[in-house]
């Protein structure tokens, strides 16, 4: 008994250590051709593999052009990609893995503020540019870090400004809770006090909720003109049913919806209806340019169970293309001399219009158009608001060519938004 | 002052009514066979997404629900006879197992599925009380909670089933030693069980969208109203712990708000459970046996 | 001094655990070897992902102390876990002038202890027992969870260091203040423990070899044979004089200790945390590790969580399957061998297939 156990016990450790022989062997004899890599984490499984995927399908739209047309620098792009799963460790693992061991030149990760700070820290501690593609709570002026997607004073303040001329002052906030939705609520308590808005109720929504009675009783018992909503994931958005089961028919405003998760394509009408939304990209933009017409079709062409064409996929596709430009201008792939050319002040022909990379605040320049929600969830674009810059960092003095603030700067931050927040 | 009244009234029954939902299933199970059901969600989701494929086939929603509620059923059996069977009164290999088995479901409809399925229309409308607004479907819900909970009453009660399966729940060898079939018993109660879990889903999707993890968000708050509850008495149980833990919420969310009243949930929960350890149903036995006696 | 040795090598190598013979230490000393001169022989990266392995070792030691040993589930030893890294990189954030983390250290271990002790109190002399102990540990996961994915905003910081929500420990607000690694020396002459450093790993194989050693004496003390005859039969050793409350607060409060040391490692090693640690997928991962490995065996809960760690990164890399295997992979151990993978080759136990809870039906309340 005893001997045949310990016999069995040698095996099973020889086979751990033989499999772990193969674990160091492979990486070894692993050569890679000349490639520029880029690698991306993108959750495949998990909560947030609904709008994610869609992401991971824009980058590959953006490599497969860019590598058709040649490549950049003589060499074809990689695209590596890891699934995320949703999860917050698994970022950091393969964040080091990207760096480490595929010796990327570029990180693009994170759908959460809490995936994308996981992997950034990475990035930036390894001195990594990183690639952030998707809307966010903004504010981060970093040496190494770029961001694709909407910020709120292109977002929140017009949409915000849009609702009150429409629909008059009072408002009702329902903001998810945890960072990005309190700085969004932030922000819209900024535009209240810069547009003559009046704040007549405010909740915060713990992200795994999804009932939402008392809200419903709270929103009919504060009468708004029009209600903000911030509601992000499955469980929050519940709201929406619930809501119009229950007969509320405020109009809305969101910055969260219809971008990531497509609700007006998942959600039955009409419980979405007259939702605005101040987009920079949804697929429906493809009957408002040119440029963005040809980015829908290439993807569905690429991509043709794709669910949906959304802002995340935009995001990566105008990210990788950025790169590429700014590897061809820098002649190099050393970080160093890569970060100044994304720094010189280049513009690429987004699909919703034409976008500038700020050198200033490594955010872009973009066209926001406010998208009205139909009782039949079609899409009618109401106004067109243009280019708007990210012009908020560099009011408070951020410029990162001359300086890395390393740092995440809040409404709070700005002395002149003092008298509009609440202390 | 009357509509604030109802409102509140409201809130709170359809919190019961939410939580009396989600833990039926699950309460039959544990009370019925020591067994607690972490891939309850999963029951829910086959419910949901059966009612969503049969009403977007052309068939109504009486048709649809039932449908849901059925495939939940068989899908709960066919787990049952391959791998429930081997753990009962076995309260936390139970639980490791179907957690894992949660796991495996979940992540399984996520490939096999997708991330999403079409939603389901909420059905009947709205109506007014004193300014305010309500949802005909969550009355709707809280109807069927308080008529489920009286099904299994008299389930319990009346039938031959039920004689049997309370026998078999208080003494399983006496019960197979007097002749009654304990595995048909245990068979059948757990597609009840999963029947339940499936009707469950099926109406909750006619309000929320449905993905793999749907079920999942109500799992633990199912698992902790059933533990609290205790399964001495399934239906009392059920009963005491769905009223005691919405007064806490409803009562702490409109003073205050959602985040506290769901932290006043789960600290009650915690309370209840280290003052009354056995659940809920147990202590009301002792304090009616008390009462009775003097 | 011969026979205080002698009999901590009896202690060490008594019956409560599986792996006694000539041949098995050998190849346990062979395998130590084998740890020690790893980092010759792989990547920087390997050596990260292998780093953060063995951390885990230690969250998956406390729950089979407390679980194998004293039959005690708890569903919540990463709360231990994240309230220790939360602590530790508190204490270290306000303290990074010193330069040292000595006092972290001291935050990151004894907070989550005392708190275990505050909540063993209430568990264990209320009588909650099984299920219940479970629930109550879930219960309060899920608290620190919500509470803490709120805390962004600048008012929720604790001296210098901004809880920062969902955006991690030390961000969100401010400058960006990351949880320091563990630095320890004197004066000038300090090591630094970082993730990616050779000293992280050497600090954790020594912390592993050393604790490994330690846990297997203790379950074979006086101390373990009462711990094994509660998880057997907690009410006849109440009748033989013994406080089964007392021994079971202790039991927890050490594995809370062990669970705190994964969370001051994992802390150490990536220099980020953020309230997803307290999630209920964390709290399942350890009882997955132990329950396949074979809860009742320190020496299969270390190889079972080592090989089930690496071969879920292996699958993420893969795409996603990683979760649907790792719950077949329960459910089959579950079913086949209840006993664990590794323990059942030993037939150690006479007992064939027992319950995970002592007794029969109903009995986990």
């Amino acid at each position: 008994m005893q001997t045949s156990f310990n016999s069995r016990l040698r095996h099973i450790v020889i086979a751990a250590v033989a499999s772990a022989a193969c674990l160091v062997i492979k990486p070894i004899a692993g050569i890679s051709e000349e490639t520029i890599k880029i690698c991306a984490i993108d959750d495949a499984s998990g909560d947030f593999a609904l709008p994610v995927i869609l992401k991971t399908d824009g980058a590959k739209l953006a490599v497969a052009e860019i590598n058709a047309a040649g490549g950049v620098l003589g060499k074809k792009l990689e695209l590596i990609h890891y699934d995320g799963q949703s999860d917050v460790r698994r970022h950091q693992e393969f964040a080091q893995r990207c760096i480490l061991e595929d010796r990327a030149n570029v990180v693009m990760a994170g759908y959460t503020s809490s995936e994308r700070e996981a992997a950034r820290a990475i990035a930036v501690k390894n001195k990594t540019i990183f690639w952030h593609n998707n809307q966010g709570e903004g504010g981060i002026a970093d040496k190494y870090s770029f961001f694709t997607g909407p910020i709120p004073e292109q977002q929140i303040l017009t949409g915000i400004d849009y609702m009150i001329k429409k629909y008059g002052p009072k408002m009702y906030i329902l903001a998810a809770d945890y960072g990005f939705g309190q700085v969004s609520a932030q922000w819209t308590h900024v535009a209240a006090g810069l547009y003559g808005g009046k704040i007549v109720g405010e909740e915060f929504i713990p992200l795994g909720n999804s009932q939402f009675a008392s809200t419903i009783a709270n929103v009919q018992r504060a009468k708004p003109d029009f209600l903000v909503e911030y509601l992000v994931g499955a469980n929050q958005s519940q709201f929406y049913p619930q809501a119009n089961s229950a007969g509320i028919d405020f109009p809305a405003v969101s910055t969260v919806n219809l971008q990531q998760g497509y609700e007006h394509r998942r959600f039955p009408p009409p419980a979405l209806k007259n939702l605005y939304v101040p987009i920079a990209f949804i697929e429906e933009v493809g009957t408002q340019t040119p440029s963005a017409k040809k980015f829908v079709d290439d993807f569905r062409r690429m991509f043709p169970d794709a669910a949906n064409v959304n802002q995340p996929a935009r995001c990566a596709y105008v990210a990788v293309h950025l790169m590429a430009e700014a590897w061809k201008r820098a002649g190099s792939t050393n970080t160093d001399e890569v970060i100044s050319a994304l720094e010189s002040g280049i513009s690429f022909d987004a699909p919703e219009g034409r976008v500038l990379l700020d050198p200033a605040t490594h955010h872009l320049t973009m066209s926001i158009r406010m998208a009205q929600v139909q009782p039949d969830h079609s899409i009618k674009f109401v106004q067109d608001f243009g280019p708007i810059e990210p012009w908020w960092l560099r009011s408070l003095g951020v410029n990162l060519v001359r300086s890395d603030d390393a740092k995440q700067y809040l409404p709070a931050d700005d002395k002149r938004f003092a008298k509009f927040l609440n202390k | 002052m009357l509509s604030e009244g109802f409102s509140l009234f409201y809130q709170y029954a359809d919190s019961i009514s939410l939580l009396m939902l989600s833990a039926v299933g699950l309460m039959i199970i544990f009370g019925m066979m020591g067994v607690i059901n972490m891939a309850h969600g999963e029951l829910m989701l086959v419910g949901a997404y059966t009612t969503s494929v049969v009403f977007y086939a052309g068939l109504p929603l009486f048709v649809a629900i039932p449908a849901g509620a059925s495939a939940a059923a068989a899908f709960g059996i066919v787990l049952e006879r391959l791998i429930i069977r081997r753990f009962y009164g076995q309260l936390l290999s139970s639980l490791v197992v179907t957690w894992g088995l949660s796991l495996l479901l979940a992540q399984g409809f996520l490939i096999i599925i997708g991330p999403s399925i079409r939603s389901l229309p909420t059905p009947f409308g709205s109506f007014s009380v004193g300014g305010f607004s309500y949802s005909y479907y969550r009355v709707f819900m809280f109807v069927i909670a308080l008529a489920v909970t009286l099904a299994i009453w008299a389930l319990l009660r009346f039938t031959k089933y039920g004689v049997e399966a309370r026998a078999t729940m208080e003494n399983p060898a006496m019960a197979h030693a007097l002749g009654v079939n304990t595995d048909r018993i245990y068979m059948v109660t757990f597609g009840l069980g999963a029947a339940l879990a499936g009707l469950a889903g099926s109406l909750f999707a006619l309000e929320a969208p449905i993905e793999p993890t749907f079920g999942r968000n109500y799992t633990p708050i199912a698992f902790i109203t059933v533990v609290v509850g205790g399964s001495s008495d399934i239906v009392a149980g059920l009963i005491a712990s769905a009223l005691s833990l919405s007064a806490v919420r409803a009562i702490f969310t409109t003073q205050f708000n959602i985040l506290i009243g769901y932290v006043a949930m789960l600290v009650s929960a915690f309370v209840l459970i280290r003052f009354i350890p056995n659940g809920l149903s147990e202590f009301l036995e002792t304090v009616l046996n008390r009462l009775r006696r003097s | 001094m011969l026979n205080w040795f002698s009999s901590v090598v009896r202690l060490i190598n008594g019956e409560q655990e599986i792996g006694r013979s000539r041949g098995f230490w050998i190849c346990a000393f062979a395998v130590a070897v084998g740890l020690i001169v790893l980092p010759r022989f792989v990547s920087a990266y390997a050596l990260l992902n292998y780093s953060y392995i063995i951390s885990m070792v230690f969250l998956a030691l406390g729950l089979c102390l407390i679980w194998g040993f004293a039959g005690i589930l708890s569903l919540g030893q990463a709360a231990f876990l994240g309230l220790a890294g939360y602590a530790y990189g508190v204490v270290g954030i306000n303290l990074s002038q010193s330069g040292t983390t000595y006092l972290a250290l001291i935050a990151g271990l004894m907070v989550p202890t005392l708190f275990a002790a505050v909540l063993s109190y209430v568990m264990f002399y209320a009588r909650v027992k099984g299920v219940y102990v479970a629930i109550m540990m879930l219960v309060v996961t899920l608290l620190f969870e919500t509470f803490l994915n709120q805390t962004a905003g600048p008012q929720w910081h604790i001296g210098v260091a901004s809880l920062g929500g969902n955006n991690g420990l030390g961000r969100f607000s401010g400058a960006i203040h990351e949880p320091p690694s563990i630095t320890l020396g004197l004066g000038s002459r300090l090591i630094e423990f970082s993730g990616q450093s050779v000293a992280f790993y050497y600090l954790e194989v020594g912390l592993l070899i050393a604790i490994y050693l330690c846990l297997r004496a203790l379950v074979n003390s006086r101390f373990g044979l009462i711990l094994a005859a509660i998880r057997e039969d907690g009410a006849r050793v109440e009748s033989f004089g013994y406080d089964v409350r007392a021994i079971q607060l202790v039991v927890f409060c050490l594995g809370a200790a062990l669970a705190a040391l994964s969370g001051i490692l994992y802390v150490s090693w990536g220099n980020f945390i953020t309230p997803s640690v307290f999630g209920v997928t964390n709290n399942i991962l350890p009882v997955i590790w132990v329950a396949v490995g074979g809860r009742k065996s320190l020496t299969a809960t270390v190889i079972s969580t080592v090989v089930l760690t690496w071969l879920s990164q292996r699958f993420a890399i893969q795409g996603e399957y990683a979760f649907v295997v790792m719950g077949a992979l329960l459910v089959v151990v579950m079913m086949l061998r209840p006993e664990g993978l590794i323990t059942s080759f030993g037939g150690r136990k006479t007992s064939a297939s027992p319950p995970l809870s002592p007794g029969s039906s109903h009995d986990g309340r």
